[in-house]
């Protein structure tokens, strides 16, 4: 920081200077000014809410509603800060149930920006205009109107070019706006929503009688058929919503929507609480669907925080917590069904591989006993004890005398380098003058990614289609369905079969022939949801969409692999031109070598 | 509880039902085998809450009654590596001794009350079948099991049970095996229930060890539940988990047009396959099969640039085709095929190709598989 010069002293700040100072307190960005703006709405009664966007806001947007409306004297009032009709003393803050109440947020965006207001309240016989730029009244005059307001913000930041600075670009604009919208669909049904970037409707919503009617709307009827109600109460507190089976996941949180008191939050302490209810009936990594609404006495809730008020302070935040825990795992029957135990890892349903594992775990049992992780704790005894510490079970990919079938054809001509699977995460294997440790998932990523890369970037090099005996129907989001009809061509070419089936639904009839995960499309809809809202694809999307194709579809840790598989897996991963790195940049193995071993051994 | 048994007898019982016990669990109790006497009869138990196993036998001198549970992995192999002859087994506190000769295990027990309790069967809803058609039907079926956890209802074979029929079905939505045939029993209506496989899976094991009757049959008794489908065989019960559905409607996908029809020698099949997927792509284990008159050509590029092709005699005389496969889903069903010829019904590249074993005679066998084909993008 450069010392400041003996002329300069302590002065008040001119309003102006305030004014900009707090705007960038609570406006971020265009959803945040989309956010305070709909709030508005919302506080006055609005029934119809109709949301414009022009490059994700960043040139222009708009909020058009029905509600009570500003009368024309009170206009200029309106930007002033702490100007506001819904609190009158320090009191009321925390017995707030309006959205806003600070006062700052009109006042905020007309500090920073070019807006218009047109306004008319049902007693008023015509409306009016107030037009600000940079927080100076320019124009004010009657002007018709329906009841309601509208309010139109362009040009956000065009005094503060450092802020402006900051924007990220029009599609990543535009997919906040949407998130910001999609929450405040689902908490607020009885409203007609209408969104519409440029001249292309985004969301277009009638108002909707329950929560899962909207949900339907929002995330497409498949995704409803897996979720499950769920509610609680106790004292003042309630909490109900929706919730996914432990059948349907997402790869991010994305689809996790929290409310408090109808007001859409972020909160780490409740999400956190959603894992720990799902944990162990839900792989690692994956996230459940959850609408979650929360009712607390008004005075057990900080939501002044900060100005955006998207964070909370709960003042029993550890009580609810558990209780939101609780309604979900009693809701779910998360613990009570049989198929949703605890995975003890592979019992006999698997001739064929059971054989080369169990000789692999018998190897590690052997070697480490006393060893606490729990997959190789020895428990029990299988059939053929006897054998199983034999030559021949000892020989990883050897036909093992348990395997009563071998389902794993094709690669019996395996040769002499062993692999084993630890902690079905890791591939350990013997190469010249050491080791390598190989992490399957990374590794399998980069194969994938390579290999739709290349099937994009060359005709002649198009991915096999496996044909799928019974095609997968999925119902999907708007969101989803912009990102699949702006990346149709890509996905073809990746080897994905994709029709229209009418409405939000798509028939996938075949697969690229490498996918392992396709779980029933839940990979297609983790790549829709990672491109949903984005533009036209660029040459960077098109990196995107196949980081997303190669993370989504490659193996996960936690899979069990046969020994073929393995080497398979490790041939494929030196077949490629950067084996040693995932496409996201972490490493695919880790290599040790006999110098290394020997010396830490002591040997030289 | 104290009695005394032959050592061949205690093996049997013990081998039938240690497959069930599983290998990890996060319940202790299950690693062990449940131990009864009542009256003069021994019986043994073990289950995973999936699958359970029960068998008895009376060939024991009881001494006296009991009921305890033992963990199966020291005593199985312990009564495996005892000499023939008698062995006797008794209880002291906790501790269960079992003695064979002047071999002796001292052996912890757990608490028996713990053992999960299995359901009586109901005698009177069973009715009798041959169980080595059962074994076969689940043998030309099972393999094609999906193994994605996330889709249990695959995981499971189809039972359509019917007056006068049985059909066992398994996709993993890849390809398709059915079973069909006609039974002369007496079922209690139609009913359709998905059955466990891994469960299934033991049923070889338990007729094989039945005694035959006097017209050389396995007669076996099934007894249906809404959880589970149970299977009495001799002094042995398979009590095997029904999973929820539904299961897809396989009748809409099995063909009915494709009229390209081709007979073809399997081990032939098998073997050329084998040749030409050295050079198949790894990713997508594609291989190129084109048909023409009285010849199929084999044929699999690698991404690399290597290439392979083979050549076979078919009894063909329809249009050409080429079509492409995933070779490891076509030896699966190959290799699970009994006949040694077998028809492939084909339509085009893009539809699902039927297979069928055909007899010495050329009768049908009552099995049919199903394979979707590997298309190349942009055919």
């Amino acid at each position: 920081m450069q010392p400041q010069s003996e002329t300069s002293r302590i002065q008040l700040l001119d309003d102006a200077t305030i004014d900009r100072i707090a705007a960038g307190e609570v406006i971020e960005r265009p959803s945040s000014v989309i956010k305070e703006l709909v709030e508005n709405a919302l506080d006055a009664g609005a029934e119809r809410i109709t949301v414009k966007i022009e490059d994700g806001g960043l040139t222009s947007l708009s909020v058009e509603d029905d509600g009570f409306g500003i009368p024309f004297r009170d206009l200029p009032l309106a930007f002033e800060r702490h100007a506001t009709s819904k609190i009158t003393a320090a009191a009321d803050i925390m017995h707030v149930g309006s959205f806003g109440f600070r006062g700052e947020a009109l006042a905020s965006i007309a500090a920073v920006s070019r807006v218009r207001c047109f306004s008319r309240t049902g007693d008023e016989a015509t409306g009016g205009m107030i037009e600000i730029e940079g927080g100076e009244i320019i124009r004010r005059e009657p002007a018709a109107r329906n009841r309601g307001t509208t309010i139109t913000v362009e040009d956000l930041f065009f005094n503060t070019p450092a802020r402006r600075k900051y924007m990220r670009t029009a599609q990543a604009e535009k997919r906040a706006v949407m998130k910001t919208i999609t929450r405040m669909t689902l908490a607020h049904r009885q409203v007609r929503w209408l969104v519409m970037s440029g001249k292309d409707t985004l969301l277009d919503l009638h108002p909707a009688a329950s929560l899962t009617d909207r949900a339907q709307d929002l995330l497409g009827a498949t995704t409803v058929d897996h979720l499950a109600r769920f509610s609680f109460s106790k004292g003042g507190f309630r909490i109900r919503g929706l919730a996914s089976r432990p059948t349907l996941t997402r790869g991010n949180r994305e689809h996790q929507f929290l409310f408090i008191n109808r007001r859409p939050i972020q909160s780490a302490a409740l999400s956190h609480s959603i894992a720990q209810a799902y944990r162990e009936v839900i792989p690692a990594g994956r996230y459940p669907v959850v609408i979650a609404f929360l009712e607390v006495p008004t005075g057990d809730v900080d939501v002044n925080v900060h100005p955006a008020k998207t964070e909370v302070r709960l003042l029993l935040e550890r009580e609810i917590f558990g209780m939101l825990k609780k309604s979900l795992q009693e809701g779910l029957s998360l613990r009570a069904a049989p198929e949703l135990q605890p995975w003890a890892g592979p019992d006999e349903a698997q001739p064929g591989t059971d054989g080369v594992r169990q000789a692999q775990d018998d190897f590690l049992r052997a070697h480490f006993q006393r060893g606490g992780s729990a997959g190789y704790e020895y428990r029990g005894v299988p059939a053929g004890q006897g054998e199983l510490f034999g030559s021949k079970a000892m020989q990883p990919g050897g036909e093992s005398s348990l395997a009563a079938d071998s389902s794993s054809t094709g690669s019996e001509s395996l040769n002499s380098s062993p692999f084993w699977q630890l902690h079905r995460t890791y591939i350990v294997t013997q190469i010249r003058g050491g080791l390598v440790l190989i992490d399957q998932h990374n590794s399998h990523e980069r194969i994938l990614y390579n290999e739709a890369k290349r099937s994009l970037g060359e005709k002649g090099l198009a991915v096999p289609t496996q044909q799928l005996l019974f095609p997968s129907h999925l119902d999907l989001t708007p969101g989803q369905i912009q990102a699949w009809q702006n990346h149709a061509d890509q996905l073809a070419a990746m080897g994905f079969s994709i029709e229209p089936f009418g409405g939000q639904s798509v028939l996938v009839q075949g697969l690229p022939a490498s996918v392992r995960n396709w779980n029933e499309g839940q990979l297609l809809l983790d790549i829709l949801d990672d491109l949903a809202w984005d533009g036209d694809p660029a040459q960077e999307d098109r990196r995107d969409l196949l980081a997303s194709f190669a993370c989504h579809g490659a193996i996960r840790a936690g899979e069990p692999l046969t020994v073929p598989e393995m080497q398979n897996l490790v041939d494929q991963l030196f077949a490629t031109d950067s084996p040693l790195s995932c496409p996201h940049g972490r490493p695919t193995l880790i290599q040790f070598s006999l110098a290394e071993l020997e010396k830490r051994f002591g040997r030289i | 509880m104290k009695f005394e048994i032959q050592q061949e007898e205690f093996q049997k019982a013990l081998d039938l039902v240690v497959n069930v016990v599983p290998a990890k669990t996060p319940m202790p109790i299950l690693t062990c085998v449940l131990m009864e006497i009542v009256g003069d009869r021994l019986s043994l138990s073990a289950t995973n809450l999936e699958n359970s196993i029960v068998t008895s036998t009376d060939q024991i001198t009881v001494k006296t009654e009991g009921k305890i549970a033992v963990p199966a992995g020291k005593l199985v192999p312990f009564v495996r590596s005892l000499r023939p002859g008698k062995v006797s087994v008794s209880t002291k506190d906790q501790d269960i001794q079992v003695v064979g000769g002047k071999t002796r295990l001292t052996e912890k027990t757990m608490k028996a009350d713990e053992y999960p309790a299995l359901k009586p069967l109901k005698e009177k809803n069973g009715f009798a079948v041959d169980g080595r058609i059962l074994v076969d039907m689940i043998n030309d079926t099972s393999y094609a099991v999906s193994r994605d956890e996330t889709r249990p209802a695959l995981m499971g074979i189809l039972w359509e049970i019917r007056a006068t029929e049985l059909n066992l079905v398994a996709t993993d939505a890849h390809r398709l095996a059915l079973s069909k045939k006609a039974m002369s029993w007496d079922a209690p209506g139609d009913k359709d229930l998905i059955v466990r496989t891994s469960g299934l899976r033991h049923l070889p094991k338990i007729v094989a060890a039945m005694a035959e009757n006097d017209e050389g049959g396995h007669p076996i008794t099934i007894f249906m539940s809404d959880n589970q489908l149970s299977f009495l065989c001799g002094d042995t019960i398979l009590h095997v988990q029904i999973l929820e559905g539904p299961f897809p409607d396989y009748h809409a996908v099995i063909p009915s047009d494709n009229d390209k029809d081709l007979t073809v020698d399997k081990a032939s099949l098998i073997q050329a396959i084998r040749r030409v997927s050295i050079t198949a792509d790894r990713m997508s284990s594609q291989i190129r099969l084109g048909i023409e008159a009285g010849r199929m050509e084999l044929s699999a590029r690698g991404t690399d640039g290597s290439q392979s092709e083979d050549e076979l005699e078919i009894s063909y005389d329809g249009e050409p085709l080429e079509i492409g496969f995933n070779y490891t889903y076509l030896v699966d069903i190959l290799k699970n095929i009994r006949t040694e010829s077998v028809t492939l019904s084909l339509r085009d590249a893009q539809s699902a190709a039927l297979l069928r074993p055909v007899g010495d005679a050329g009768e049908e066998t009552g099995v049919l598989c199903l394979l979707m084909p590997l298309r190349l993008a942009g055919e």
